[in-house]
Order: C-alpha cells, then sequence, then structure tokens
C-alpha cells in the first residue's frame, strides 16, 4: 500500500506542474530551462517578404522605437500598420479585442466569465455583427480593415515564439478575424459611452421621490460652480426639469459597471493671437486606465495622400490623435448620455411577448455560446426588444437597454479623413461620418481653432434618460438626433481659445438638455483661469499647464470646513494637521500628506451629509458630487436656515446633528482610518501612499504592471492622476510652417513585459517631462535619423 | 551521488524538457540500491540545478523575467522564485526517486 502511495503521490504533482491550480499555471512547462518562459528573445522587425502588398513598403525605426511607415498607397500602409502593431502588441490586441465579443474566458478561463456574460447579453456581439455588415457596403472602410487585418494575420502566421503571456496562460495564439476589431472600437465606445446612473437615481427617487434627486443632483449649479465647453453667448431660457417621473416597479437592479473615476482628457486649443509664434497651438491628454503596455501605439503614417503623426488604439488601422503637416485634432469624452433603460412587462414571466403602446411584439431571442478555457461552455440567451437589448427580469417586468453605442457608425472614416485634412474646415467635415463615442473634437490649422460636440447627439426634452423610463407608452424612435444647426461647435471665439475637460457642454442659457451627468467642473476651470490669465502662450506653457495640479474644488471646500470644525474636540496631532492644511497651496503633492487629508477628510465629511440620504448599491455608493457639497457649504454659512440644512441631519439617529460636529466627526473618522491603512505615523500619510497610483498589465497579470509611482495630481488636477487611470497619452503641437511637437505615452510602444524598454518613458511620464518627436518630411529624412530601417517588399506571386 | 545528481539533472533540466527529470528521478530510483540518502542527495542536487541554470537564464534577460515572475505568483523578492523553483525540482526528484525506489523493491520481491 506504501509503494502505491508513493507512486499516486508522485503522479499527483507531475499532474500539478503540468496543469497548475486555480489561478496557478502549470509550473513545470512554465519553468522549463530549455523552452519555458526563460526561453525568451526579444521579437525584432525585419526585412521580409509580405504576401498582400502591392509595392515595398518602408518602415524606419527611431531612437524612441517609434515606427515611421511609408508605403506607395494606403492599402499597403495599413496591412504594414497591422504587421508592425501586432508585432509589438500582440497579446494586448487579442485580450482587447475579445473583451466585449465575450471570449475572454476563451483566453483566462472563468475569471473573464462575469465580462463575457455582461457584454454578450448587452449584445455587443449583433452590434458587432451589425456594424460589420454596415461596413460591408463602405468599400474604403472595410478594405482600411482588411488590411490591417491580413497583416496582423501575416505576423501571427509567420510568428516562431509567442509573447510571454501566451505562454503563462498555456495557450497559442490565433488568426483574427475582422470582426474582433470592430470589438476593439466597441470596446472603448463603452468605456467612454456606457456610463450611466439611471439605475441608482430611479432607486433613489423611488424611496425619497424625484425632487430630492433633482436636489442633490442637480442639472445646474450656481455659475461659480459650474463650469461648460461652450464658450458661445446664449440668450435662451433655461429650461427646468420635471418633478415628477416615471417610477419604476423594480425592486433591485442589475449590476450596471460604472465609470472609472478619473476616466477622462483634456484638450485646449490657443488662437495665433494669443501664441507667441503667431501660430494655433493645442494640447491634448487622454486620460484612461494606464496599462502596460499603453492602450495608444505611436506611429507616423506616410503614403503620397497624406503624411500624419500619431497613436491609435493598439488594435485599429490609421490614427485616432495626432497631426499632420497642416492640422492637429484630438478628443476628450463627450460624456453626453446616451444611455437609456426602459421598464417593459412581458405576457407572463417567461413569455418572449410584450405589450407597448396596446400592441403586442415579441423579443428576438438568440442562443450564444461563451467558451471558457478547458473545454467548458456556457449558454446565454439575448433578447432583443424593438426598445434595446434584455438586461433582467423579475416576474413578468423587463428591463431594456437603449444604447447609441449600439448603432452603426462610421468612424474609422472619420478618422481616415483627418489624415489628410489640410484645414479646420476639412477637419471638421470629417467628424460627420461620426456617431459614438461623442467627442468634443478640437482641430486646429495654422490660423483656426474649432471645437466640435461629435457624434450622435440626442434631441432630448429636459430630465429625458435621467431614471429608467416606462417602455410600455414609448415611441419610436426612442431618441431622436439633434439638429445639425444645435450642434454645440464653436469656431475662433473671442477669448482667443478653446478648451473641454470632459465637462457639461451647454450653459443654461443654450436652451437645450443633453443630460445632467458630466465630469466635474475643477479641470476645465483650472485650464479656464490659466488660458484666460496669459497672454503669449509657448509650447513650455502648454506642458506646463497638462502638468498642474492645484485643486480647484479643495480651494472651494476647504475654507468651509477649516472654519466648522472645532479645535477643542480634537487631539494635538488633529490640530496639528490642521494647521497644515491652513497653510496648504492646493497643490497635490506625491510626497506631502495635505492631499490626503483633505480627500479623506471630505469624502467622510460627505458621507455623514448626504450618505443617508441616497441608497446602497451594493457596495457602491451613488453619492452627490464635490461641486454640490461646495453649493451646500456656501448656502449654509450664508444663511445657516437655508433649506440645505436639511441635509446635515443623519436620519439615523434621534439627536439633531450640526454641521460643525459633522465637520469634527468626519476629522476624527479621517484620522483613525488613516491610521487603520497607513499607520500611526503622520509622515507616512503621503499622497502617494495613499493613493498608489500605478500601471496594470493590459491583460491584469499580477507583476506585470509597473511599481508604485511618485507622482503628483490627483482626478480633480489638470495633471489627473488616478490610482490606476491618468494621461495615457499627452501631445503638444505648434502648427507652422512644419509643424513642432512634443509627446509622452509611458510605456512606450514595446509591449514585450521582459524587455527592458516596457516601461519606457513612464519615469519621465511621472515626471511630466516631454520628448520632442520625429516628424520627417518624407522617408530620405527619415532612414538619415533611423536607428533600423526595415523593408517590406511584396512576395512573388503577388508582384 | 550529490555531484553524479548534479551533472545529471543539469544535463536533463537543460537539454530535455521538464517531465524528463522525473523520469530521470525514478529510473534511478528503480535502478539503486534503497537507501535514503540517495534521495535526498539526488533531489538536493536537481533542485540546485534547476534553481542554478534559471537563474542563468534569467541573467539575459537583465533579472526582468525574475521580477515579473515574482509577482505574479505574490512572491515578495526574486530572490524567493528561485528558491520556490529549488522546491520544484527537489520535490520533483524526490517524489519520483521514492516511487521509483519503493516499486523496484516491490518489483524485487514479486521476482522472488
Amino acid at each position: 500500500m506504501r509503494k502505491w502511495f508513493w507512486l499516486i503521490l508522485a503522479i499527483g504533482w507531475l499532474l500539478f506542474l503540468k496543469l497548475g491550480a486555480g489561478p496557478l499555471p502549470g509550473l513545470g512547462p512554465l519553468f522549463e530551462v530549455s523552452t519555458g518562459i526563460w526561453d525568451h528573445h526579444p521579437s525584432t522587425l525585419e526585412s521580409r517578404t509580405l504576401s498582400g502588398l502591392k509595392d515595398k513598403v518602408t518602415v524606419t525605426i527611431d531612437q524612441s522605437g517609434v515606427p515611421h511607415i511609408f508605403a506607395r498607397n494606403e492599402s499597403d500602409l495599413y496591412l504594414a500598420q497591422g504587421f508592425v502593431m501586432a508585432q509589438a502588441r500582440l497579446f494586448q490586441m487579442d485580450i482587447s479585442t475579445r473583451v466585449t465579443a465575450g471570449m475572454l474566458s476563451e483566453l483566462v478561463g472563468e475569471r473573464g466569465l462575469a465580462f463575457d456574460e455582461f457584454f454578450v447579453k448587452f449584445g455587443m456581439r449583433g452590434s458587432v455583427d451589425e456594424m460589420w455588415r454596415a461596413i460591408g457596403k463602405k468599400p474604403r472602410t472595410r478594405a482600411m480593415l482588411e488590411a490591417f487585418v491580413t497583416g496582423v494575420n501575416l505576423y501571427v502566421d509567420q510568428l516562431q515564439e509567442p509573447p510571454p503571456e501566451y505562454k503563462i496562460l498555456n495557450v497559442k495564439p490565433q488568426r483574427f478575424s475582422p470582426e474582433r476589431f470592430v470589438h476593439m472600437g466597441k470596446a472603448l465606445t463603452f468605456n467612454l459611452a456606457g456610463r450611466t446612473f439611471d439605475l441608482e437615481l430611479s432607486q433613489i427617487a423611488g424611496k425619497f421621490g424625484v425632487e430630492h434627486v433633482l436636489d442633490l443632483f442637480p442639472q445646474y449649479l450656481p455659475a461659480k460652480f459650474e463650469d461648460f465647453v461652450d464658450p458661445r453667448p446664449h440668450g435662451k431660457a433655461p429650461l427646468a426639469e420635471p418633478t415628477r417621473a416615471f417610477q419604476t416597479s423594480f425592486k433591485e437592479f442589475p449590476s450596471f459597471p460604472w465609470a472609472n473615476p478619473g476616466q477622462g482628457s483634456n484638450n485646449w486649443a490657443v488662437a495665433p493671437a494669443k501664441s507667441a509664434s503667431g501660430t494655433s497651438l493645442f494640447a491634448n491628454d487622454t486620460h484612461l486606465g494606464l496599462t502596460l503596455p499603453n492602450i495608444w501605439f505611436e506611429t507616423q503614417l506616410y503614403t503620397p495622400d497624406f503624411n500624419a503623426y500619431g497613436v491609435s488604439l493598439a488594435a485599429l488601422p490609421g490614427l485616432v490623435n495626432g497631426f499632420n503637416k497642416d492640422i492637429a485634432w484630438g478628443p476628450t469624452n463627450g460624456t453626453t448620455d446616451v444611455l437609456d433603460f426602459y421598464e417593459i412587462e412581458f405576457e407572463d414571466e417567461t413569455s418572449a411577448r410584450y405589450l407597448v403602446n396596446q400592441q403586442w411584439y415579441t423579443g428576438r431571442e438568440e442562443k450564444q455560446i461563451v467558451k471558457i478555457k478547458g473545454g467548458n461552455e456556457k449558454e446565454i440567451v439575448v433578447m432583443n426588444t424593438h426598445l434595446g437589448v434584455l438586461l433582467h427580469r423579475q416576474g413578468k417586468l423587463g428591463l431594456v437597454a437603449d444604447w447609441a453605442g449600439h448603432r452603426p457608425g462610421n468612424e474609422l472614416l472619420a478618422l481616415r479623413g483627418l489624415l489628410n485634412a489640410a484645414n479646420v474646415d476639412e477637419c471638421l467635415l470629417s467628424f460627420s461620418d461620426w456617431r459614438v463615442p461623442i467627442q468634443n473634437f478640437l482641430c486646429v490649422d495654422k490660423t483656426n481653432i474649432a471645437w466640435t460636440h461629435a457624434g450622435f447627439v440626442p434631441k432630448r426634452p429636459a430630465g429625458q434618460g435621467r431614471f429608467v423610463m416606462d417602455g410600455r407608452t414609448a415611441r419610436v424612435p426612442l431618441i431622436e438626433e439633434l439638429p445639425e444647426s444645435d450642434r454645440p461647435q464653436a469656431r475662433n471665439p473671442a477669448q482667443g481659445f478653446l478648451r473641454s475637460a470632459n465637462e457639461k457642454i451647454l450653459p443654461p442659457s443654450a436652451g437645450i438638455y443633453l443630460g445632467w451627468d458630466y465630469e466635474p467642473p475643477n479641470r476645465g476651470q483650472r485650464i479656464q483661469e490659466a488660458l484666460q490669465a496669459k497672454d503669449k502662450w509657448t509650447p513650455e506653457d502648454m506642458i506646463a499647464l497638462q502638468n498642474d495640479v492645484r485643486n480647484v474644488e479643495a480651494m472651494r471646500i476647504l475654507p468651509h470646513l477649516l472654519r466648522l470644525v472645532k479645535q477643542d474636540e480634537l487631539t494635538s496631532g488633529q490640530r496639528e494637521a490642521l494647521e497644515l492644511l491652513r497653510a496648504w497651496d492646493y497643490r497635490v503633492l506625491a510626497t506631502r500628506i495635505e492631499a490626503t487629508l483633505y480627500a479623506v477628510w471630505t469624502d467622510k465629511f460627505k458621507e455623514k451629509i448626504f450618505g443617508d440620504d441616497v441608497l446602497e448599491e451594493g457596495k457602491r455608493k451613488l453619492m452627490p458630487r464635490d461641486a454640490r457639497l461646495a453649493w451646500l457649504l456656501a448656502r449654509l454659512e450664508a444663511n445657516p436656515n437655508d433649506p440645505d440644512a436639511k441635509w446635515v441631519d443623519d436620519r439615523a439617529t434621534d439627536a439633531k446633528e450640526t454641521l460643525t460636529g459633522q465637520a469634527t466627526r468626519a476629522l476624527q473618522a479621517t484620522w483613525n482610518l488613516l491610521i487603520e491603512r497607513l499607520g500611526p505615523d503622520p509622515k507616512l500619510w503621503t499622497w502617494r501612499n495613499w493613493q498608489q497610483p500605478r500601471f496594470l498589465h493590459a491583460g491584469r497579470l499580477p507583476g506585470f504592471g509597473s511599481d508604485v509611482l511618485t507622482v503628483d495630481g490627483s482626478n480633480d488636477t489638470v495633471s489627473a492622476v488616478a490610482k490606476a487611470h491618468g494621461p495615457t497619452y499627452r501631445v503638444v503641437v505648434e502648427t507652422g510652417e512644419w509643424p513642432k511637437a512634443w509627446m509622452q505615452v509611458p510605456g512606450g510602444n514595446n509591449g514585450d513585459p521582459f524587455a527592458t524598454d516596457f516601461e519606457r518613458f513612464v519615469t519621465d511620464w511621472s515626471q511630466g517631462r516631454m520628448r520632442q518627436v520625429e516628424f520627417y518630411r518624407d522617408m530620405e529624412e527619415a532612414k538619415k535619423a533611423a536607428v533600423r530601417i526595415v523593408e517590406f517588399t511584396p512576395s512573388a506571386e503577388v508582384k | 551521488m550529490f555531484f553524479f545528481g548534479l551533472a545529471l539533472s543539469a544535463a536533463v533540466i537543460w537539454l530535455l524538457p521538464w517531465w524528463a527529470l522525473p523520469l530521470t528521478a525514478f529510473l534511478i530510483g528503480f535502478m539503486l540500491p534503497y537507501k535514503f540518502h540517495y534521495v535526498w542527495s539526488f533531489s538536493l542536487s536537481a533542485g540546485l540545478a534547476m534553481a542554478a541554470l534559471s537563474f542563468v537564464r534569467d541573467g539575459q534577460s537583465h533579472g526582468l523575467i525574475s521580477k515579473r515572475m515574482a509577482g505574479l505568483l505574490s512572491l515578495p523578492t526574486p530572490t524567493l522564485l528561485f528558491a520556490v523553483i529549488f522546491i520544484l525540482g527537489f520535490v520533483t526528484a524526490a517524489l519520483w526517486m521514492q516511487a521509483g525506489l519503493v516499486l523496484s523493491k516491490r518489483s524485487a520481491k514479486t521476482l522472488k
């Protein structure tokens, strides 16, 4: 018996080494010395033949690792771009094109299942199929995408050694279908335009009433607490939201992903009159998830028809943000609400028939399969109704989502138009093909600056889309598009600049309702203030503003808190902390503790004031914005009997809470929390230690991201660095006879986690340093400066 | 036994697939007379060989591979990764050599 015991034990151990256990990969093959993880050869581009090319393509690599692709026609350009991008970013490309396709579990196993189930149920597969059919009718877009996919697959076909992530996951890279890349676009669209709080607000309204919601989450605050992208004067009457709304019968809602705080962007453009050089200046930084590799891939694209430089998503052809010799362009997220929810009523608990306007409709059910690594599958039933896709059922009730992101657009063609746009007019014209996600695009040429709120901007009556709506009486089309004449856009405003930072688009005097929920006004106000304050701007000024870390919101809230707190109820340490805050210059510095004290104190105070007035949704609680708190503090200081006093009392206690008491208790709670999280020594409570910003690996492999970084800034500052979100790309462009540009793409282009330059530029980025990019006039100039030159030639049979 | 084991396991680990180490340990165990210190010596040498060769390969990547893999396995330092690899090699060799030894003993008895 003892003998068999040892044999069985040895076999069990062998199986563990081969198969792994739980999240642990099979360590036997992984740590094999000859062919396992140690056997790593950095992938480099080599000159070679590529079937499908019509002509020779030259790629020069500059000292920053940026490829400059010179082709004689567009098809060859995108094919080469696909090959080059796959060489640098294959694993990232693979995982990012799986997210909305419901294919994550196939790669990473059960831990991807929740994502897969959500996106399949949300109708992403059908949405992409529809978009791909629409692209089929647009030959130019289709050709662009197909050439790119051909290039990617040529790289996969010749691959000898897969990137290390595949070894860890014990899978082999597969060829890509063009639809996978449409999914990449959908993933970013959902990330930017899937923002919604309708479900939470409906629940709060259900308990406390609509007026309660409108008070805590107002469409507009007084001007001092607001900021708007649109600089034009308007003279219309503001639209007031109705104080009554449909009351949903749902007791519970499904969880719906929330937009990540800190996700957004800044862009601004300075007109020639305000620029030291006398030509337009442009700045843009996109705040997305901080990942290694970076979401962006930097490149120069050259054909006889255009010469452009910028960044593309690491799974899409062309450029998303960039510049050419005549113009520069770049977006911030428009944030305008394009996701609505309807409650419908089915015939019975299992039926697909539902009643709308006294007429029966039948939902179209489809069975979708999600494959799970290891051979298992999960069947998911997707139901499409004419009002949207069914997300949830409760008895006879159904919750459907109508998302403009499901409507096919032609965004790739819009981006293609930018590559050879010669002026602001042509730049703006390109966006007529843009639908979602709605973006605030700025365009500049040498003498003009312009802004457009590009995309499918819904035309809504005031308040529409704030709560779950009644599908029983819904009319199709559910939402119409705002007429072109009302589209928010501006050109060469008198103030001499344009800027956006995900804040509200239109002021109340525009008389148009676009939605209520935008990012806080802080970044926009700070940029406005800085741009107004200086007459002649230089690129260095633009870079400095991108790195600005002054917290405007803290300037509004903290003085109130400092006046309110009762010193005699505090310990000596707490009083010393107050002294630090009194002397604070409102800059969010990584190595100081003031920002930590302020951020935690404000959160705790907000919790004490509003915590009993909102509902808890799982572990997340939708709280009023900081600007609403600032307004409350201003009102109550001016008049303690202001109606806002009602929020101060805690419904859960018999006692009558006061503002000073709440501020004091919030500070004490802050102190206790910081001791619990960071230890008793306040010197350790630095912003860096509290926030711990870092780049995560694109596939969320532990250890494959960056270390914790010492970097200034927060969600509320122009340099918007949050825990795992921040400026993933910064650019400043000075137009002129030949444009000059300064850029930062932390992580660089190399996606190999075992390469020494995988974390390239991360330190520069954390210190706010930019590098001037090499934008070449032609191939000869590029060749002279290249550290490596690669030639792709057509294979003989094609030639 | 230790130096013989070190040379043999290093050659096996360097030249053959990962499953060759347990196979070799099993065969040695099967062939050798049952002595506990044989198991101990060979397993120790196999663990050391595996950790040392991994360390050499890691040097070619400037230590980046061990840094990332240590993070992946939630180890606080890359050095501990080599300790883990040592343990993997040690346990693999020990279990399979022990299995070979006890089976060999059983076979001998059966033959008698």
